[in-house]
């Protein structure tokens, strides 16, 4: 499951068309900086934090990141 | 007619409010009246809340201030757990009622679901008649519509029972392989004489999974009013002027931010602390004036976001909520059982 939260306050109309142009499947959740900075501890975005089925969190990648990064992120939070 | 739930204490205050509430669309098109008091609904109203999560149970008193707002009404509201915490993680909050539209939580959501959820589903209560209709979700975490069959009694005092059960068996929430279902709701509405609010019950039993493996969620929300009347124009101007004193404060203590925008809050908070200290909301006041000093420790703490985050690993992820595009809450609990991707992102 992918969640990805808008956490820069950006308007319902650019995450649409951000959305739209980039076909964009994952659920988009909007008005997340409180979330993302108090909560999660974001220094920069984006910023991906993988969660196991536990709910624990795994692990974190800030900043831009390889499709073979995060690949290998996701496969460790799967064996969990 | 427009709704006010927790007013309506004594039969003169009763037929007050109803008048207001039978002016108000009348005031807002500017049409004068002669009472004073209908001019200025202020009112305040003391709740005692039990919410139940599964294993989950907080309980918590809440003080909620009804204040007149641009185009409507304000919920100005504080609330304290019975071991001290905030159950909304800060001790202030408010709703924004507009005269024709939906209650629209403000600044503190969605760090305060659930003090969000008692408000919203006390403003929604009691809006129904009997027979086959529609409960609001909110109360029990669903936000949507639940059909129900109500039912009406009226004891010999004149208090009224409104009990709603959920019609058509099952419902289905959510599809999918964790499928999300209810398969129990009641709600119980205690009104009294004057048609307020006085004790509401909301129970759900949730089930969740697939066939093989169901899990079953109990939950509760429970309150019941303390207090409730009307207050003095000087009292209630008192709270919307704390209110809008320690909006931006809060706001910036929400965000957690750098230690520059938490010194610039500190300033903006000492200039004018004094003169709120002794209102209505003089105890949130000091709260904010504690919350302000550990966030300006954390804030010049050497500690930077990645080791605190680095802190997380191996812990309950935090839970939130949110909304998505379409304007539905997403929990992060939603998807327990799954591995998920939280993905942070933004234009800058």
């Amino acid at each position: 499951m992918v969640l990805a939260i808008n956490a820069d306050n950006d308007g319902r109309g650019r995450i649409r068309e951000f959305v739209a142009e980039n076909d964009l499947q994952q659920r988009m959740l909007l008005r997340g900086d409180g979330v993302g900075f108090q909560q999660y501890h974001l220094k920069r975005l984006p910023t991906v934090y993988f969660i196991d089925r536990k709910g624990d969190v795994v692990s974190r990648a800030p900043g831009y990141q390889s499709y073979e990064q995060l690949e290998n992120s996701l496969q460790k939070a799967l064996r969990k | 007619m427009t709704h006010v739930p927790f007013l309506a204490t004594d039969p003169l205050r009763v037929l007050l409010v109803m008048l207001w509430a039978v002016l108000l669309p009348g005031l807002l098109l500017g049409v004068q009246d002669g009472e004073e008091e209908l001019e200025n609904p202020s009112a305040k109203a003391v709740w005692k809340v039990v919410q139940v999560r599964g294993e989950e149970k907080v309980e918590y008193e809440v003080t909620i201030y009804q204040i007149p707002a641009p185009g409507g009404n304000r919920w100005v509201w504080r609330a304290i757990a019975s071991d001290g915490s905030y159950p909304g993680g800060f001790p202030i909050g408010s709703m924004l009622i507009l005269g024709s539209g939906k209650p629209r939580p403000e600044l503190f959501d969605p760090l305060s679901p659930g003090v969000m959820e008692m408000l919203l589903s006390v403003h929604e209560a009691g809006n129904q008649g009997v027979g086959l209709g529609w409960a609001d979700g909110t109360s029990v975490g669903l936000r949507r519509q639940i059909p129900v069959e109500r039912t009406e009694t009226t004891d010999a005092e004149g208090r009224v029972t409104q009990v709603g059960v959920l019609a058509g068996g099952t419902t289905q929430i959510r599809g999918g392989s964790r499928a999300l279902k209810l398969s129990e709701f009641k709600e119980t509405l205690l009104l009294g004489t004057g048609g307020s609010l006085k004790q509401a019950e909301w129970t759900a039993t949730l089930l969740r999974g697939s066939e093989e493996s169901v899990t079953t969620e109990k939950r509760v929300l429970r309150v019941e009013r303390l207090e409730a009347g009307l207050i003095e124009e000087e009292e209630s101007k008192q709270v919307q002027e704390g209110y809008e004193f320690l909006a931006p404060v809060v706001r910036v203590l929400r965000k957690g931010m750098s230690l520059a925008a938490v010194e610039i809050a500190e300033t903006m908070f000492e200039k004018g602390r004094n003169d709120h200290k002794r209102g209505p909301l003089g105890e949130v006041v000091e709260e904010v004036a504690s919350l302000l000093k550990s966030s300006k420790k954390i804030a010049s703490r050497p500690l930077d976001p990645d080791v605190r985050a680095r802190k997380m690993f191996g812990k309950p992820a935090p839970d939130f909520t949110l909304e998505d595009l379409e304007g539905k809450s997403v929990s992060l609990s939603d998807y327990r059982g799954k591995t998920v991707m939280v993905a942070f992102w933004g234009y800058s």
